[in-house]
């Protein structure tokens, strides 16, 4: 066999030459082959790695950059209000769309044709949008913000060039004013953006919730390193509020207030629903009031305020139910306690009159209360004591704040009942003059003495909802015992007989045993020394039924015209709504009655009926301006 | 001189490391002899150890092929679903939205400025007594 392995001269070396190659061959094959084979193993486990243990980590993270935005926007908590039925949103968030122009996109000679049919979709201004389209130079002209369902419907069949809808979220309050000042609304103060005003100001860092971060590793220029891993913290979302307010009552009390405040042609009112064992406020309202949708179209600011927890005011008479209970809680007077009254008080060169300038002889206690006696609740302060009566005023939360967890919240003024020297700013604190209140104080007062005599705290938050789903329930929290249950029993009873025989019939509900107190305050002068002639505030504050209270309510009308007294402003408005209360929750009457009673409280008591809703308003003044234009 | 291999039996049964020669000599089993026995035959009949080699280097290739074709199939696959999965994301979006445009819509309704509006055309009466009832005994009632 010749060549390779063939014997002869050659033929062993060429074997030996042979198996020398054959041996390098296969030694450089066999390094080839290790070689192949060790990075098809690395590739091999490489891929394993990352197709099989990081799965799940590379698939989280390819899905958290498709959703990155949305994780780290959170969103807005929401607000509740109750009724029999279940909760009530009153302020949502809201998706809708807004339509923009790209001026560039609209040909130049359908400037003209567009800008008409934008105006009539959108009814706006042709010459303002054909100023926008005009601008060649601008990427983005706004149109109109938060369109409705229609123009979003007739721009889509318009299909125009250069216009142009997007996605947008705001805060939404589906039932216009209702509780406007108490839920407050969301907007722009400088450079910050968020809750306003009632509880979207006060909850705001609840509310609003927890922004998301991005933690990205960057290089020494500090430009982000894509391929290292990144840290995604999620944003955490806003805690949804519920209220104590029942929407159905709110509705009500907000109604009886219009029509009260349009009635008496008063600056403005308020009025405070609480419950009794708990101190849970049910309804709060303030007239005149705003829409919170549109806030910025209020005419006067100050109808974003919370007067009812915000505006200290002398409050007047009703502050004497409080003296008495402070007197007989110190067993220094009883109800059927006497006294002579002359009908004026000297002290310190003043002279104080009662506010019907007579002189009632000797009178009781209870007699004190049922015709408002300004030298009877003089008797008792002068028998407690100025140092025992500032103690009371104190421990009956006046001249402090009460807690709510509402913003603005004042504390009243009570330095008077600092110098004890002073008589006279006892005898006319006494009667409610020269301190000055909060209705939400004054109420909370009141609840006290309905309530067996402990001050509870004024709610507003029901219950809290975590964006992990959990709950948090807030429970009613007791203040203080302010005067004993009999005193409690004492003062209700002799309370009563202010609404059967003194100044508070009005507020009388047939069937039901109301208790309560009428006050007409003067107002003190914002410019000189003294007060405001013609000026008063009607308040009324009751509660009921006497013997196991369910509701307290307070009313206070500032400044209305042609009425004198709150007997005729305050309290009728007080008997109408708590007529309204203890029928809505089916309480059941304590006394007597007959259908006469009814029918004349029906007839006396007529806000409910004469309220107009805001549409109807609105038919009724563009009537009257059509009127007036004819003749 | 001619020296002939034999490979008895006793060898595998003991396992030893050497050959008997049949003259009586006994010599280990080195890699020199094995090398000229196999000199000139099939290269089938080559040294086992080389020959697997290459197969486990040509099995490996055809794993990593094969790995290649389920990455390829794998990554295909997922692409496919995650665009399904957007699909459906955006699916639940817009129903929510709708949800959520409904919800405020029922809102709306609800609110009591509507309630009385819609109640205005049907003539209703407001209740002007109320009369409760006093049960006596155990009566249930519904």
């Amino acid at each position: 066999m010749p060549a390779i392995f063939g014997k002869g001269k050659y033929g062993d070396f060429q074997k030996e030459n042979s198996e020398k190659s054959e041996h390098s061959f296969s030694w450089r094959i066999s390094a080839l082959v290790f070689f192949i084979f060790f990075i098809s193993l690395a590739i091999f486990f490489k891929l394993y790695f990352l197709q099989v243990i990081s799965y799940s980590s590379f698939r989280a993270l390819a899905e958290n950059q498709h959703n990155i935005f949305k994780k780290l926007v959170p969103e807005r908590g929401e607000i509740y209000l109750q009724d029999k039925s279940g909760l009530y949103p009153v302020a949502v968030n809201k998706e809708t769309k807004m339509a923009y122009a790209v001026p560039k996109e609209v040909n130049e000679g359908d400037i003209e044709k567009t800008a008409e049919a934008v105006s009539q979709i959108f009814s706006l201004d042709k010459v303002e949008i054909i100023d926008k389209l005009s601008k060649r130079e601008d990427m983005y002209e706004v149109l109109k913000h938060r369109l409705s369902d229609d123009e979003i419907n007739k721009i889509n069949e318009a299909n125009l060039s250069g216009i142009h809808l997007t996605s947008e979220s705001y805060r939404y309050y589906p039932s216009t004013e209702l509780a406007a000042q108490l839920v407050g609304f969301v907007g722009w103060s400088g450079d910050s953006f968020g809750g306003r005003y009632g509880i979207e100001a006060f909850s705001e860092e609840e509310l609003k919730g927890q922004e998301g971060n991005i933690f990205h590793s960057r290089d020494s220029g500090g430009r982000q390193i894509m391929i290292k891993e990144k840290e995604v913290q999620e944003a955490r979302d806003g805690t949804d509020l519920i209220l104590t307010i029942d929407h159905i009552v709110q509705y009500e009390t907000e109604k009886i207030l219009k029509s009260a405040v349009e009635k008496f042609q008063a600056d403005n009112g308020s009025i405070i629903v609480m419950e009794t064992k708990t101190g849970k406020i049910l309804s709060m309202a303030n007239y005149p009031t705003f829409d919170p949708n549109n806030y910025a179209a209020t005419e006067d600011i100050g109808a974003y305020r919370n007067l009812a927890v915000s505006s200290a005011y002398e409050c007047g008479s009703v502050f004497k139910a409080l003296t008495m209970a402070a007197g007989l809680d110190s067993n220094r007077v009883a109800p059927e306690t006497t006294y002579v009254d002359s009908g004026a008080v000297k002290e310190a060169g003043y002279t104080i009159r009662n506010s019907d300038l007579k002189s009632n002889g000797l009178q009781t206690m209870t007699q004190v209360l049922e015709n408002s006696l300004n030298t009877g609740v003089i008797f008792v302060e002068k028998n407690l004591g100025n140092k025992n009566f500032a103690d009371y005023v104190r421990r009956f939360g006046f001249g402090e704040l009460t807690g709510i967890d509402l913003p603005g919240e004042a504390a009243g003024n009570i330095r008077n009942l600092g110098n004890f020297k002073s008589d006279i700013q006892f005898f006319t604190a006494s009667f409610g003059q020269g301190i000055t209140v909060t209705p939400l104080q004054l109420i909370s007062a009141y609840n006290a003495l309905a309530n067996g005599g402990i001050l509870m705290k004024p709610q507003i938050v029901e219950k809290k909802i975590f964006s992990d789903g959990s709950e948090e329930r807030i429970i009613p929290e007791e203040v203080r015992r302010v005067i004993s249950e009999k005193a409690s029993l004492q003062i209700s009873q002799m309370l009563r007989s202010v609404v059967v025989n003194g100044h508070g019939k009005q507020a009388g509900v047939p069937g039901y045993a109301v208790v309560g107190k009428t006050g007409t305050a003067q107002v003190a002068s914002s410019k000189a020394k003294g007060y405001e002639d013609g000026m008063n505030v009607g308040s009324f504050v009751g509660y009921a039924p006497m013997n196991d209270s369910r509701f307290t309510v307070l009313v206070k009308i500032t400044n209305p015209k042609d009425v004198q007294w709150a007997e005729s402003s305050a309290a009728p408005t007080f008997g109408e709504l708590m007529k309204f209360l203890l029928e809505y929750y089916g309480i059941e009457p304590t006394e007597e009655y007959t259908q006469a009673d009814l029918n004349k409280f029906n007839q006396t008591h007529t806000l409910s009926q004469s309220f107009l809703r805001k549409d109807e308003e609105k038919e009724k003044n563009d009537k009257k301006s059509e009127d007036k234009k004819i003749n | 001189m001619s020296r002939t291999l034999v490979i008895q039996n006793g060898w595998f049964e003991n396992n030893a490391p050497k050959a008997k020669l049949s003259d009586g000599k006994k010599v280990f089993f080195g890699k020199n002899i094995s090398r000229k026995r196999v000199a000139g035959k099939k290269e089938s009949e080559l040294g086992g150890a080389k020959i697997k080699l290459v197969s486990v280097c040509f099995v490996f290739l055809i794993i990593i092929f094969l790995s290649g074709i389920v990455y390829l199939y794998q990554v295909n696959s997922l692409a496919t679903q995650g665009f399904e999965i957007k699909k459906i994301e955006n699916e639940i979006k817009t129903v929510e939205k709708e949800n959520k445009q409904l919800q405020i819509k029922e809102i709306e309704l609800r609110s009591m400025n509507n309630i009385e509006k819609a109640t205005e055309g049907l003539n209703l009466v407001n209740s002007s007594n109320v009369t409760y009832i006093e049960v006596a005994g155990p009566v249930a009632m519904k």
